[in-house]
């Protein structure tokens, strides 16, 4: 009886997740009249402005990853091998983000560096750019910090780095050479998770003007009836092949075998 | 002037103080140890030497240069750990020319050392040098991580319990080819356990620690005959300590117990033997000697006062002779002893 009931349970989640999906596909396959065709994927496919916008925010998501990396890493690393009574406070701070709308900062940075400010980041576009990249570092920080201060507790930081430092190793071939590394499963599922947000990310970019993938869909949105929803199951498609990705990775890795 | 000066060394965590006045002078070559419980600061010593831990006060000096104000990464000292820190994500041989690329040894050279260091610790470069540390047994990575320390060409080897973590043969027979490889470099090495065993097997010398401060120096015949202080006396070794006074040192009379020896001429007591204040020459086998030592596990404390001072012709630095490399048995056979004409034989 129970087992049939778990099962029951277990169908209704499914449903509840593939039916959607299901109806979402099905439908875009449906802009030409009485078949199913893939004309609304060929039409988003061939549209200049998709290619321009995707360009932009898949762009700005690898520079995002790579700054977020960078300040993200050393800070973990630090807190953990020399300050780990301010591991709450790092802790909070990055998850500030998430409570904090990301209209509230975008509208903190437009006052703070406008034209007439100490750093009129606003300016130009090559400024705007930085000033986005910047408010995405932001909004992926509590993914990255998580990801990359789990993976490093499952190393032992101290040791390893006072072993580097006995062979004469320097801070940035340890961090380089020996934290990287080690760390790379969580800095890849932090990647994929700042790039699944920075390619939609909506607010920062309309409110800075920058020609973003959000504000395109948002537009494709109000005028189309197919694309939109075949661009959504695109978007799923990414998702999806950045999850693949990072177990893909995380098992080719050889030592981190060992680990798990 | 020694090659490796420690002076006067002190460090506090807080208001706790870890190391106290700490003074040890080593030789070039010598092994050797610092033996206590936890706690007692070896391990904080060992840091120090190793910059990871800034001493409050005192000084590190190796051939005259002062390495305190160094980096961890300028010191060329070695150092091998309890958990053998052996970086994950490298090979063997990557693990053991880590340090060599950081000292911009040039590839080919690198080369060579790697494989010439794999081979002075039994894992051959062709079998073992594409394994990944979680390949290897522990007493291989420990092994790794030694061959890695020492591939730079350290001024000093730094051993961190390394054996603590490995099980009881392969501690035994580690430790014995620790030494051999350490002999056949001739590097100096200082090593920190709380295994007496461990300690009076393969050093030249033993520190015995205790609160921070090291009780006794000495070889480890000395340390383990001759303890000079009650602590060390019940640390190293088992025995059955008990309260005397000393009433005449130059005949070895003491009372213990309330009981005093009767007035006989120590001479001519059986069993009780004149006590020769004049240190000899080490491993001098001329010198008849009763083997007193008795077993640790054995009957009594014949053999050991504690508390008594007995004169110890050479403490720190001297000529290397080949007699300190004698390692002390464990329970010796009666026969020719070094050391015993100033033992106190018990009532």
């Amino acid at each position: 009886m129970t087992r049939i009931l778990a099962w029951a349970i277990f169908l209704l989640g499914c449903l509840y997740f593939v039916l959607p999906l299901w109806g979402m596909t099905e439908f875009s396959l449906r802009m030409r009249r009485g078949e199913y065709s893939l004309d609304a994927y060929a039409s988003i496919l061939a549209n200049a402005e998709f290619q321009r916008t995707f360009a932009f925010s898949v762009t700005m998501a690898l520079v995002t990853i790579v700054v977020g990396v960078l300040i993200v890493v050393p800070t973990a690393f630090w807190v953990r091998l020399r300050m780990p009574g301010l591991r709450p406070l790092i802790e909070f701070l990055t998850l500030l983000p998430l409570v904090i709308p990301a209209i509230v900062i975008v509208f903190g940075y437009i006052r703070l560096y406008n034209t007439s400010s100490w750093l009129p980041l606003t300016g130009t576009a090559m400024g705007t750019n930085i000033l986005l990249a910047m408010g995405y570092t932001v909004l992926a920080l509590p993914y990255m910090y998580r990801a990359v201060d789990t993976a490093l507790r499952s190393i032992d930081v101290t040791t390893l780095t006072e072993a580097a430092q006995s062979l004469g190793a320097g801070w940035g071939t340890i961090l380089w050479r020996i934290i990287l590394p080690n760390v790379l499963a969580g800095v890849l599922s932090g990647a994929f998770l700042t790039f699944a947000i920075v390619v939609g990310e909506f607010t920062m970019a309309a409110l800075l003007d920058r020609p973003a993938f959000g504000p395109f869909m948002q537009r494709l949105g109000q005028d189309r009836a197919y694309e939109p929803v075949a661009l959504a199951v695109i978007a799923f498609a990414i998702t999806w092949a950045c999850m693949g990705l990072i177990s893909l990775v995380t098992r080719t890795q050889k030592h981190l075998r060992a680990a798990s | 002037m020694a090659y490796l000066d420690i002076l006067n060394l002190e460090k506090s965590f807080g208001a706790h103080r870890v190391v106290k006045d700490f003074t040890l002078p080593i030789d070039r070559g010598e092994f050797i140890s610092l033996l206590g419980p936890s706690g007692c600061g070896k391990t904080t010593v060992l840091r120090m030497i190793a910059g990871f831990e800034t001493p409050n006060a005192g000084s590190i000096r190796l051939e005259g240069r002062d390495l305190v104000p160094l980096r961890p990464n300028q010191r060329q000292i070695g150092m091998v750990f309890q958990a053998y820190a052996l970086f994950p994500n490298l090979t063997v041989a990557q693990n053991v020319g880590f340090g060599l690329r950081g000292a911009g040894v040039p590839r080919p050279e690198a080369q060579t050392r790697v494989a010439e260091m794999l081979d002075l610790i039994g894992l051959p470069l062709s079998e073992y040098g594409d394994r990944y540390p979680f390949q290897l047994s522990g007493g291989q990575q420990q092994r790794v991580a030694l061959a890695r320390a020492l591939a730079p060409r350290p001024q000093v080897l730094l051993l961190d319990e390394p054996l603590s973590a490995l099980d009881a043969k392969v501690r035994v027979r580690l430790r014995s080819e620790i030494r051999e490889i350490q002999r056949r470099l001739g590097i100096t090495t200082i090593f920190v356990t709380h295994d007496q065993e461990e300690a009076l097997s393969i050093s030249d010398r033993i520190v015995v620690m205790n609160g921070g401060i090291a009780e006794q120096v000495g070889t480890p015949f000395e340390i383990y005959n001759h303890p000079a202080t009650p602590f060390v006396a019940s640390f190293v070794g088992t025995l059955t300590p008990f309260d005397a006074r000393v009433l005449d040192p130059g005949a070895g009379q003491v009372a213990a117990a309330g009981q005093t020896p009767d007035a006989r001429p120590a001479a001519a007591a059986p069993g009780r033997r004149q006590r020769d204040p004049r240190p000899a020459p080490r491993g001098d086998p001329a010198r008849p000697g009763r083997g007193a030592r008795d077993c640790p596990a054995g009957h009594g404390p014949r053999g050991r006062v504690p508390g008594v001072r007995h004169p110890h012709p050479r403490r720190g630095a001297g000529p290397h002779h080949p007699a300190r490399h004698l390692q002390p048995p464990r329970c010796p056979a009666p026969g020719p002893g070094r050391d015993d004409r100033d033992q106190l034989l018990g009532p």
